[in-house]
């Protein structure tokens, strides 16, 4: 079974290709979401297993997306990794191999796809646990 | 905005006004003693027709003239005049004292001229000593004049006579009065020579703080910039990325298409690497400090060197101090200026060569200032340090080349994933470790990078 990702980021040709690269491998369903607003429409209906999500959007911004996705009862099991291009991987600090904002994995754009699927699959893996 | 002086406005920084009266009221001082001493002379000496009253009160005079006006003098604007006048008042006061002395006949009293000329010389300027020189020579004559036309009646204290016990008085006084002028010339020459190296100081310092308020604005300006637009480059950049990707995906089996997409991908890679570069240099620093060994700081650094391959042909010989060098540092920040300047010297090999790895204690022994930010009073003269010296035998830096070497974007390589930062970077985060790096280099002989951090040494790490 495939996992479902939720991909809330207002840069559509870079979700475009995530989504491409992602679902390449056979073993994701990517939904992109544009808005965030959306986004978190779509997370409460489509309860996917992991949220990438962007920081710098429009109406909202990320890290209030991932507070009210962390508060709602319905969504506060996913996990959320997030996208910035505000920073890079070595200037922040390193849990065991994932890179965290605020307690919360994240990943420097531009991402590689073999790096995005080995944090996505940590990610998962520890939820598991 | 930053105003720049320039180097011939700083040079004009001499001893001001105020120093030269401050330096008056000394010599004026000394010349009214040499007065004193020599009516005490005549005085012991028992010599007819000496008033010593009269000359008492115009060596006090001499000596405290210029108290009453002080005052005043603060609020004048043009001290030159007010030096002038001093310098002419002296003549007039010593002029009267050498008629009380014996006026025309005591012509070894003259030697109290030379004091006032050379005075002049030394504190003014060698144009008015001419001045003051032609004032005591008029005094001297219109002395004469008045004693011979009989308008002030002349003073019989002298009658010389070869032997004479006065004839001998007059030789000791030139001769003290040779030995009082070589004694204050080599004093006032002590002090010019000290203001001028406090001036050179002073200038050393506000240059160099002009220098550092130039490379702050020039520092505020990038991060201004960069923290505006690498958002927007960064976005683009990811597509770019992630498009290629994918057509390498889907055109696996086409190598003209594999090449030109791997062409594009590094382009974009090398592009993000310098990003990343202005991103670091733009962001202000995180102060996370931890006390570390510089030691084991260094050789965790070179493992990780060796994970990533670099070296090649590179000899790395270290040199670390056998105690540990206890300093605060933040171990990322310092793992990249570490890296920096490694890459910098190993790049200046390409043919290979050997990178001298030294650690060791000192006490600090810099005058003025070096290429950090750094005021030299942070490191008190003597104050005891760890240095870190990296030495290469590269290239070395052309000397034009120098002054350049830590501003943002400046750069010599050729790569295109150098955006010039390296050592703006290094500059800025041996700052933040209250540190100092200096670089000095020979060109075809090797640079050599030396890295200063406060050491802290076992009282203080354990508080």
């Amino acid at each position: 079974m495939k996992i479902k990702i939720l991909m809330i980021d207002d840069e559509e040709d870079f979700c475009f290709f995530t989504k491409k690269n992602l679902e390449k491998t056979r073993e994701f369903d990517v939904i992109i979401e544009n808005s965030p607003l959306k986004g978190i429409q779509t997370a409460i209906e489509q309860k996917p297993d992991l949220i990438l999500l962007d920081i710098i959007m429009p109406e909202l911004d990320g890290s209030e997306v991932a507070f009210r996705l962390v508060n709602d009862p319905r969504t506060k099991d996913i996990p959320i990794i997030f996208l910035t291009c505000l920073a890079d991987e070595k200037d922040l600090g390193r849990y065991d191999g994932l890179s965290l904002v605020g307690g919360r994995p994240f990943l420097a754009k531009p991402c590689q796809t073999p790096e995005l699927v080995r944090v996505i699959k940590e990610v998962l893996e520890r939820k598991q646990k | 905005m930053v105003k720049a002086h320039s180097e011939k406005e700083i040079k004009e920084i001499r001893l001001n006004l105020e120093d030269k009266l401050f330096l008056m009221r000394k010599v004026r001082f000394i010349i009214g003693l040499c007065i004193i001493f020599w009516g005490f002379l005549l005085w012991v000496f028992n010599v007819s027709g000496f008033r010593p009253l009269p000359l008492i009160l115009l060596a006090l005079a001499e000596m405290f003239v210029n108290q009453p006006y002080r005052p005043i003098v603060r609020n004048i604007r043009n001290l030159n005049v007010v030096v002038f006048l001093h310098q002419f008042l002296d003549v007039v006061l010593v002029t009267i004292c050498i008629y009380f002395l014996g006026g025309t006949d005591a012509y070894f009293t003259l030697s109290i001229y030379s004091l006032v000329v050379v005075f002049a010389a030394v504190i003014i300027s060698v144009k008015s000593s001419f001045l003051i020189a032609s004032l005591c020579s008029l005094s001297y004559l219109i002395l004469f004049n008045f004693e011979f036309f009989k308008i002030i009646p002349k003073r019989e204290i002298f009658n010389f006579r070869l032997g004479s016990p006065l004839n001998v008085l007059a030789s000791v006084f030139i001769c003290i009065s040779l030995f009082l002028i070589a004694y204050v010339s080599s004093f006032l020459a002590k002090i010019i020579i000290k203001k001028s190296e406090e001036s050179k100081d002073a200038l050393y310092k506000l240059k160099f703080a002009e220098d550092a308020m130039i490379q702050a604005e020039k520092l505020a300006v990038v991060g201004q910039f960069a923290s505006g637009i690498i958002h927007e480059i960064k976005n683009p950049l990811g597509v770019i990325l992630s498009g290629v990707e994918y057509l390498e995906n889907e055109f696996a089996d086409n190598p003209d298409i594999t090449v030109s997409l791997d062409k594009i991908k590094q382009s974009a890679l090398n592009a993000n690497s310098i990003i990343k570069d202005v991103l670091n240099f733009s962001r202000p620093n995180e102060q996370k400090m931890e006390l570390a060994d510089l030691n084991i700081a260094i050789s965790d650094n070179l493992r990780l060197l060796k994970e990533v391959s670099v070296g090649g042909n590179i000899q790395i010989i270290k040199e670390l101090a056998k105690d540990s060098l206890m300093v605060r540092v933040n171990i990322n920040q310092f793992e990249q200026a570490f890296f920096n300047i490694f890459m910098n010297a190993y790049e200046a090999m390409p043919n290979g060569g050997k990178v001298f790895i030294r650690t060791y204690r000192t006490e600090y022994q810099q005058q003025g200032f070096k290429s950090g930010f750094r005021d030299s009073s942070c490191f008190v003269f003597g104050e005891k340090i760890a240095v870190l010296e990296l030495q290469d035998e590269g290239m070395g830096i052309p000397e034009e080349n120098m002054g350049k070497i830590f501003d943002p974007f400046f750069t010599t390589k050729q790569n295109k994933e150098n955006a010039g930062l390296g050592l703006a970077i290094c500059r800025r985060i041996i700052d933040a470790h209250k540190g100092e790096i200096e670089i000095k280099s020979m060109p075809k002989e090797g640079t050599i990078v030396i890295i200063r951090l406060p050491l802290f040494e076992e009282k203080k790490t354990k508080r």
